[in-house]
């Protein structure tokens, strides 16, 4: 409830801020005022209804999905990987959607077809080709090898983000486009972009909200968790499905943003504890007021410069991070 | 009730079980002992139904357990696993809790009923102080109460337990021993326990299976296995076989470099 509420806020915050300042209680009374019941009457220049309907909203809504996504299947692999430093990256997910974007933009292919850049759709597909092949690597007599499954992934990811640097040093097209996707950020947000993504999300978002009670039973050993009643490998599937397609779609637009996924559902961990029933709404929440933050931060601080959301991730989150670290292992220790 | 016949496994190539058949009546508690290696995990895996055997069929309760997912096998036959790894940020509650996992769908949370069934587990192996204490600082024996309490929630006919005691000290052993006696007897149809420590199995268990290299070698009441030959012949060491003279149990004394 109250992190719902702290979303709401953050959302306002960071619509308020940018080039132009607005103030925040105008910014809630633009809002309201597009309710069709009430009538409130306008009391701002026109143009601050454009730049906030068609400028900061997108960005910081996509923001928040983009946010949400990471911080799930970071907390989802987590849990199923039972690794604390597993995050959505951690089986080439991202690396192979980077390879994706990157063999389209060298290839020379149009990018645009009818208009619509098939950039996204491409990053979206190599994510799940790299997690597929990671999958079928690890798969053996129907059973999933979490273990191989992880370095298989992490082989992939070396190997995509290997192909990646060699396809942009080998070709001579402008490398901006792969460049920008690589460093990853909100800066081309609009709402077409949240509408494509916002179903999948939601709908593996859904279903892993649904397994969090059951995400607690797989924190004990294969065996015992089957013991436990468990499906197991039924249950492998649907969460690695479930996060893939939730990461893929979060990278497809935005590029990899680091350190969300990873250290939401770790903060959420520090604070609240270890039952994923609390935990995976939570990182959730967190992960989109944290994203959200870190892009107002990126497309602030250096105005009208803007800093790559990655970097303000990891310089904002890091120490935060390490502070909370720090302070756990005080308390255990007491 | 428990029956298996004729059961097979093997590792590779390597045979690991061949042909054991086992029937654990009513109000039984069978004790599986033998040297490492002997089978003794291989077995309870199998019973448990996560190992499928190469050959062979069990039948619990007339229910045969490789036909069935694992959620309706969880309400059948409860695990007590060798050596369980335990998260450690936990809580004991949220730990017994997951006893509840098969009685809940996907869509379903504890309920008020799933709380007060694990508080009950809890009281049971007498750690109710514990509830909200995390795994961490839990001692070696209030943790193998935790998971025996874990076991219980889950609130079946047939409990499977791998070498329950093996870590804990004399009088762990004992209060733990005590317990799932006292659990199997009260609430449990039958259960089937491997053992390391041959005098304490004699002690517990209505019945032993003394397996050597995947085969059973001797079968029967505690004082027609644990005797000095037959120890000698499957665990290749001299024993000394005494009466227990309060229970009349078979006490079984190792000497000292006394290889056979």
């Amino acid at each position: 409830m109250i992190g719902s509420v702290v979303l709401v806020f953050v959302g306002l915050l960071s619509a308020s801020q940018g080039a132009v300042d607005m103030p925040i209680g105008t910014v809630f009374k633009m809002m309201i005022a597009s309710l069709p019941m009430l009538d409130i009457s306008e009391s701002w220049p026109d143009s601050w209804d454009v730049i906030l309907w068609r400028v900061r909203l997108p960005r910081i809504v996509l923001a928040g999905i983009v946010g949400a996504a990471l911080s799930i299947s970071g907390a989802t692999y987590q849990a199923l990987f039972r690794n604390p430093l597993a995050s959505p990256s951690l089986i080439g997910a991202t690396s192979g959607a980077g390879l994706g974007a990157t063999i389209v933009l060298v290839s020379g292919v149009p990018v645009y077809f009818y208009g619509i850049s098939i950039l996204p759709a491409v990053a979206f597909f190599g994510a799940v080709l790299a997690v597929l092949l990671a999958y079928f690597i690890a798969l053996r007599e129907g059973r999933i090898s979490l273990t191989i499954l992880i370095l298989a992934g992490v082989a992939i990811s070396f190997g995509t983000s290997a192909l990646t640097s060699l396809f942009m040093i080998k070709s001579d097209p402008d490398l901006r486009p792969v460049l920008s996707w690589l460093l990853g950020g909100f800066g081309t947000a609009q709402w077409k972009y949240c509408y494509i993504i916002a179903p999948y999300i939601f709908f593996s978002l859904t279903v892993l909200l649904f397994y969090s009670r059951i995400m607690n039973v797989l924190q004990f050993e294969e065996d015992h968790a089957r013991h436990l009643g468990v499906n197991l490998e039924r249950t492998k599937l649907i969460l690695i499905a479930s996060s893939t397609l939730c990461t893929a779609a979060a990278v497809s637009f935005t590029g990899p943003i680091a350190f969300v996924g990873l250290i939401s559902p770790h903060a959420v961990r520090l604070i609240w504890g270890n039952d994923y029933r609390i935990l995976v709404p939570l990182s959730v929440l967190l992960g989109a007021i944290f994203l959200i933050l870190a892009d107002l931060v990126a497309r602030t601080a250096f105005s009208p410069a803007e800093l790559p959301v990655g970097v303000v991730t990891a310089l904002c989150g890091v120490p935060f991070f390490l502070y909370l670290l720090r302070q756990r292992y005080r308390m255990r220790l007491n | 009730m428990i029956i298996a016949e004729s059961i097979s496994h093997k590792y590779r190539n390597h045979p690991a079980l061949r042909g054991i058949d086992i029937e654990v009546k009513s109000g039984e508690i069978l004790g599986v002992v033998g040297p490492n290696g002997s089978g003794k995990t291989t077995l309870l895996k199998i019973l448990s139904g996560v190992l499928k055997p190469t050959s062979g069929s069990v039948l619990i309760n007339g229910l045969n357990i490789f036909s069935v997912d694992s959620t309706t096998r969880a309400k059948v036959i409860s695990v007590v696993p060798q050596n369980a790894q335990i998260p450690d940020e936990i809580t004991v509650m949220d730990a017994v809790l997951a006893g509840r996992n098969p009685h809940l769908g996907l869509f379903q949370w504890e309920k008020e009923s799933d709380y007060k069934i694990a508080e009950e587990a809890l009281k049971l192996a007498r750690i109710e102080d514990l509830s909200s204490r995390h795994v961490h600082e839990l001692s070696g024996g209030e943790r193998q109460r935790m998971i025996v309490a874990m076991a219980l929630a889950q609130d079946c006919r047939v409990m499977l337990l791998d070498e329950p005691v093996t870590s804990l000290d004399i009088q762990h052993q004992y209060s733990v021993m005590d317990l799932i006696n006292t659990l199997v007897n009260d609430r449990m149809e039958c259960a089937v326990m491997s053992m390391h420590d041959l005098t304490l199995a004699g002690q517990y268990c209505d019945r032993l299976m003394m397996l050597s290299d995947g085969m059973v070698l001797f079968e029967g009441s505690p004082k027609d296995v644990l005797t000095e030959d037959n120890i000698l012949m499957v665990y290749g060491v001299n024993v000394s076989v005494i009466s227990h003279p309060q229970t009349g149990t078979p006490v079984v004394m190792g000497i000292s470099g006394y290889l056979g």
